[in-house]
C-alpha cells in the first residue's frame, strides 16, 4: 500500500497535468513526494501524508477541486523549500536558504516548465 | 499496557524532535567582532573576498552607454564635460569645479582623495561614506566628526586602513555573515525617521538597505558659521517605499541648517541632492513591488565551484552579460539590452531639456539681479515666486541627474520628475522675462549661457571641457530650443 502510493503513476492518476509537466523536467528522476512531502524525519512524513492525502481524495471525489488546477498552500511552499534545501545543502550554504528557490527557478513550477524552450521557439 | 501506549507518541516526539543540521561554510579561523581587515574575512569566505577585491578591476568598456566611469581604459569620466549645463548650475562649490563618474567600490578612497581639495570642504562628513571606520569615529568625536578638516579626521582613521573603503563590516554581521546595517549615525536613524522599526527588518529589505547606506541623497547640516554639524537623509516626511522627490524637497526647505551652498550665477543658498538610487528605486517602481532588492540585479547568485554565492563583484548588470536580467527574463541579452536603451535614451533627453531649462532660469537670475544692482525695480512678488519655481525645477534636475541608473531604476518615475522639472523651469523663466520686461530690461528670445565660461580653467587642476564625453539628446531635440 506504502509502495503504490508514494509512485507518481499513483499521483498522477489525479495530477496527470503535473505529471506530463513533471516528466519534461530535471527532476523527473525524483518523485512527487519527494518534494510535496515533508522528509526531515518518518513522522512529520506520514503525518503530512496522511493529511494531505486524504484532503486530496476528499476534493478529487466530492468534485468540489480541480486536480488540473492546483495551487501551493503556504504549508505546501514551506515543505518543497525544505526539500530543495535537503538535497542542495551544499549549493545553497553561502545563501539566504529561507527564500524561495522557485521564486526565481521559475521553471520549476509546473505551470512554466520549459517555458525558456517555448519562447525561445517562439522568436525564431 | 500503558507503558506500551506512550511508546509510539514517544518514537513520534522523539523524530519530531530530531531537526536537521544546518549547513555551514567551512571555517578555517574566526573573525573577531569589530574585524575590518577584508582579508581576515577572506581566509572564510575566499570566493566573496576575490568578487568584493575585483571591484577594483576595469569593467568591460562599450557595453554601458551613461555610465562608463570604471571601464577599461582608465579614462575618467568628466560628469561636467557629459552634461556641461551642470558646471553651471554647480558653480560656487567644489561639485563645478570637479566632479567625475564613479569607479566602483575598490576607488572610493583614492578618488575622494584626488579630486579637487574644495570637494572636502565639508569636513570629517565627507568620510561618512567612505571609511568602514565612519561609525565608530563619530561616536568617539562627536560633532567634531562632522566639523573638523577632512584631513585631520581621515588621519584619525588606523594607517593601514586609510585606503580601505566599502569593506565586508558594512554589510555583514562577523558572527554570522548576517546582513546587518553599519551606518547607524545616519541610515537606522533616517529608517526610524520614518517609522521603520529596524529591529524587524528581513535579509530582503537588509539586501537592498545595507546598500543605502550610501547609495541615497544625504544632507550635510551646517551650523551658524557654516561648518558641518551633521549628515543627515531626508526622509522625515516619507515612508518605506515611498521617498517623493516633494518630500525630499520639502524637508531641505523646512531648515535653514539644510543649505548647503552658495549658487553662484543666482546667489541662491540652496540644498543639495545626491545619487538618491535607492530613493528612486524603492518608490513603486516595477521591480521594487516584484520584491526585488539591490542586490538580487547588482550581485547576482553564481555558481562558484560547488557553492552558489552572491555575486561580490558589484555592477551594473549591463557590465555583466545580464545575468541577473536572464534569470527572470527570457528574451534573451540584445533584446533587453535594447530595453534599457530606450529607457536610457529617453531620459537623457529630458534630463538635458531639464537641465538647460533649469540653466537658463539661473542665467535669468544672474540679468535681474545685475539690474537690480543697476538701481532698475525688479517686481519682488513675481521674483520671489520665479525663485520658488526654480528651486522646485533645481532639486528635480539634481535629483534625476545625480541617480546612478539614467532612469532604469524607476522609468516613469524619473521621467515623472523631469517632466515637472521642465515644468517649474519654464514657469520660472517666463515670470523672470515678465519681470525685466516690466523693468525695462530686454532680454534675447535665446540666452546665452556662457558655458566656457564655466566648464574651463576648473579648480586646481585647471579642468577643461573634454567635448568628446558630452552626451547629446537622442532625439536631437534640445538642439532646437
Amino acid at each position: 500500500m506504502i509502495e503504490l502510493t508514494e509512485s507518481p503513476q499513483f499521483c498522477a492518476r489525479c495530477h496527470a497535468s503535473q505529471d506530463g509537466d513533471w516528466l519534461h523536467s530535471a527532476h523527473r528522476g525524483e518523485k512527487c513526494i519527494d518534494c510535496h512531502l515533508p522528509n526531515d524525519n518518518f513522522a512529520d512524513h506520514y503525518l503530512w501524508k496522511s493529511i494531505d492525502g486524504g484532503k486530496d481524495v476528499f476534493f478529487h471525489f466530492s468534485g468540489l477541486g480541480d486536480g488540473n488546477n492546483t495551487e501551493l498552500t503556504a504549508h505546501g511552499k514551506k515543505v518543497l523549500q525544505a526539500n530543495c534545501v535537503r538535497c542542495h545543502v551544499d549549493m545553497v550554504s553561502h545563501i539566504n536558504n529561507k527564500r524561495s528557490c522557485i521564486d526565481c527557478h521559475r521553471t520549476f513550477s509546473h505551470r512554466r516548465t520549459a517555458l525558456t524552450l517555448t519562447r525561445e521557439e517562439i522568436k525564431e | 499496557m500503558k507503558k506500551l501506549l506512550t511508546l509510539p507518541f514517544l518514537a513520534l516526539a522523539v523524530s519530531f524532535s530530531a531537526c536537521s543540521k544546518q549547513p555551514e561554510p567551512i571555517k578555517v579561523s574566526e573573525i573577531k567582532a569589530g574585524e575590518y581587515e577584508p582579508k581576515e574575512w577572506g581566509k572564510n569566505y575566499p570566493r566573496e573576498y576575490e568578487g568584493w577585491k575585483a571591484t577594483g578591476d576595469p569593467e568591460p568598456a562599450g557595453l554601458s552607454k551613461y555610465k562608463r566611469g570604471s571601464e577599461a581604459g582608465g579614462k575618467v569620466y568628466d560628469k561636467l564635460s557629459e552634461y556641461p549645463y551642470l558646471a553651471l548650475l554647480f558653480n560656487g562649490w567644489g561639485f563645478g569645479l570637479e566632479y567625475n563618474e564613479p569607479r566602483g567600490h575598490m576607488h572610493m578612497m583614492d578618488d575622494v582623495l584626488d579630486v579637487d581639495p574644495a570637494r572636502r570642504k565639508a569636513g570629517g562628513a565627507c568620510l561618512t561614506c567612505k571609511t568602514p571606520y565612519a561609525q565608530d569615529l563619530q561616536e568617539k568625536y562627536g560633532k567634531d566628526y562632522f566639523s573638523k578638516p577632512f584631513a585631520e579626521i581621515h588621519a584619525l582613521i588606523p594607517r593601514n586602513h586609510q585606503k580601505l573603503g566599502a569593506a565586508c563590516i558594512h554589510c555583514h554581521d562577523p558572527a554570522d555573515m548576517a546582513l546587518k546595517i553599519h551606518n547607524r549615525f545616519t541610515l537606522v536613524k533616517a529608517l526610524k525617521s520614518m517609522g521603520v522599526d529596524t529591529d524587524k527588518l528581513s535579509t530582503q529589505d537588509l539586501r537592498t538597505l545595507v546598500c543605502a547606506q550610501c547609495h541615497v541623497t544625504y544632507v550635510v547640516q551646517k551650523d551658524k558659521d557654516m561648518h558641518s554639524s551633521n549628515v543627515m537623509f531626508p526622509w522625515k516626511n516619507s515612508k518605506q517605499g515611498h521617498i517623493a522627490i516633494e518630500d525630499i524637497i520639502k524637508t531641505i526647505k523646512s531648515d535653514p541648517s539644510n543649505l548647503e551652498w552658495t549658487q553662484a550665477v543666482t546667489g541662491f543658498k540652496l540644498g543639495f541632492v545626491r545619487h538618491p538610487e535607492y530613493e528612486l528605486f524603492s518608490n513603486n517602481s516595477t521591480h521594487w513591488q516584484a520584491g526585488l532588492a539591490c542586490a538580487d540585479c547588482h550581485m547576482p547568485y553564481v555558481r562558484s565551484g560547488a557553492y552558489k554565492i552572491s555575486d561580490h563583484r558589484i555592477m551594473s548588470p549591463l557590465k555583466n552579460g545580464m545575468k541577473a536580467c536572464l534569470q527572470c527574463h527570457t528574451e534573451g541579452v540584445d533584446w533587453l539590452r535594447a530595453r534599457i536603451m530606450a529607457i536610457q535614451d529617453r531620459t537623457a533627453s529630458l534630463l538635458l531639456r531639464a537641465g538647460y531649462g533649469t540653466a537658463t532660469a539661473a542665467k535669468l537670475f544672474e540679468k535681474a539681479n545685475a539690474a537690480q544692482k543697476a538701481g532698475k525695480k525688479i517686481d519682488p512678488a513675481l521674483y520671489a515666486k520665479a525663485k520658488d519655481y526654480y528651486e522646485e525645477a533645481f532639486y528635480r534636475a539634481a535629483f534625476i541627474g545625480a541617480e546612478n541608473s539614467t532612469g532604469f531604476h524607476n522609468p516613469t518615475e524619473a521621467l515623472r520628475v523631469l517632466g515637472d522639472a521642465v515644468a517649474f523651469a519654464g514657469k520660472s523663466e517666463a515670470l523672470l522675462r515678465q519681470a525685466l520686461a516690466q523693468a525695462g530690461v530686454s532680454v534675447p528670445a535665446k540666452i546665452d549661457l556662457e558655458l566656457p565660461k564655466y566648464l574651463n580653467n576648473r579648480g586646481e587642476k585647471k579642468l577643461n571641457f573634454d567635448k568628446p564625453v558630452e552626451f547629446k539628446d537622442p532625439f536631437g531635440n534640445q538642439e532646437k530650443l
